[in-house]
């Protein structure tokens, strides 16, 4: 599914939106409709359900142009892989791309909302079958605690910059945004983009 | 007629569980923690609202610290899959690359705080991806005290089965 661009961008950068339910697109909905009570082994009751129609994500990316990487001669003393292209030959093409830069939550609910993991799994445009998967968020510091400063509160709009993620011409990627409220609802919020 | 709709839809909600192979209560892949202690002092959970739970599809995680101490994990949780197949736990090696941009996390019990959590990514790729399988995913890290991770090594594991 290629995404729209929605409005004007900010700079260069584009972003589009679904709203998770509601107008979304059924293949970016996941997860069931029941509502289903499921039980933690210390017996904390956790209400995993997926989130009513009340949560807009946003994916921020900006086009980015790739060089080609050409295939090299392995190192001295190394067999050359047969399954690799021949040395000189174009091993991931040039082109433009793109480079996600950020997501943005938009809590309509009556919930305080936490982003818990923002993801993204790289996949050719011609296959679903990921290559690589990229946990963006949390992202900082070689240490973290998790605490609440992930919170978005009802009727705030909450952006959230990554460390840019690219995506090499002829890839896309399926951007992933997992939220959870306090009460313990779980909803994941799914964009497929294409450069 | 309804009671037969009724059966039917009995049938087809234990039909999933029924083809998927049990395995015995005592079985368990060795990973380096005593049996007892995995799911004592962290907890793993798999919620349905961040997973498919289909082949092919990542499965994501939240991790909780249940007990009074923190502890620290690997960036990827030291998550590890099993993937259970005539009457064997087999490590699945074979996954889709994870990157992660963080380095270590240190979690803090998350006392009633759902928001204390961390999130722990598994990727396996499955072969026969038109059978219903049943993994079973581990986490581990080590009780950090004093400011420093100790050998106490602590995990939690949780059983997910996996729709063609």
């Amino acid at each position: 599914m290629r995404l729209i661009n929605l409005a004007e961008s900010k700079a260069e950068e584009t972003y589009t939106g679904h709203s998770y339910g509601g107008n979304a697109p059924a293949a970016d909905r996941i997860g069931l409709l029941n509502d289903i009570l499921v039980w933690i082994r210390d017996n904390t009751p956790l209400l995993d359900r997926v989130f009513p129609p009340e949560v807009n994500g946003v994916i921020f990316y900006q086009p980015k142009v790739f060089e080609p990487v050409i295939a090299l001669e392995p190192p001295p003393g190394f067999p050359r892989n047969p399954f690799l292209p021949q040395p000189g030959s174009v091993l991931i093409p040039g082109g433009t791309g793109i480079s996600i830069t950020g997501v943005q939550i938009e809590n309509h609910g009556w919930e305080v909302l936490g982003i818990q993991s923002v993801r993204v799994d790289l996949h050719p445009v011609n296959s679903n079958q990921s290559y690589r998967s990229i946990l963006a968020y949390p992202f900082d510091y070689p240490i973290i605690t998790s605490s609440e400063f992930n919170v978005v509160q009802p009727g705030d709009i909450f952006r959230l910059n990554i460390d840019p993620v690219d995506v090499p011409p002829e890839s896309a990627a399926k951007v992933t945004i997992h939220v959870r409220s306090k009460s313990g609802r779980y909803g994941s919020i799914v964009q497929e983009i294409v450069p | 007629m309804k009671r037969l709709s009724m059966l039917v839809m009995l049938f087809m909600l234990a039909l999933p569980s029924a083809c998927v192979p049990q395995p015995d209560g005592e079985d368990m892949p060795e990973i380096g923690i005593p049996v007892e202690s995995l799911n004592s002092q962290v907890n793993a959970f798999a919620p349905k609202g961040w997973n498919t739970f289909k082949v092919g599809d990542p499965i994501t995680l939240e991790i909780y610290v249940i007990g009074n101490e923190e502890i620290i994990f690997p960036p990827d949780f030291g998550i590890r899959t099993f993937l259970y197949r005539d009457g064997n736990w087999t490590e699945v090696v074979e996954s889709v690359p994870v990157a992660y941009s963080h380095g270590d996390v240190i979690l803090s019990p998350y006392r009633g705080n759902l928001f204390v959590s961390g999130t722990a990514v598994a990727f396996p790729i499955l072969q026969n991806a038109n059978d219903l399988m049943l993994l079973r995913i581990f986490v581990s890290g080590h009780i950090y005290r004093n400011g420093k991770a100790t050998d106490e090594k602590v995990g939690a594991y949780v059983d997910v089965i996996l729709h063609p």
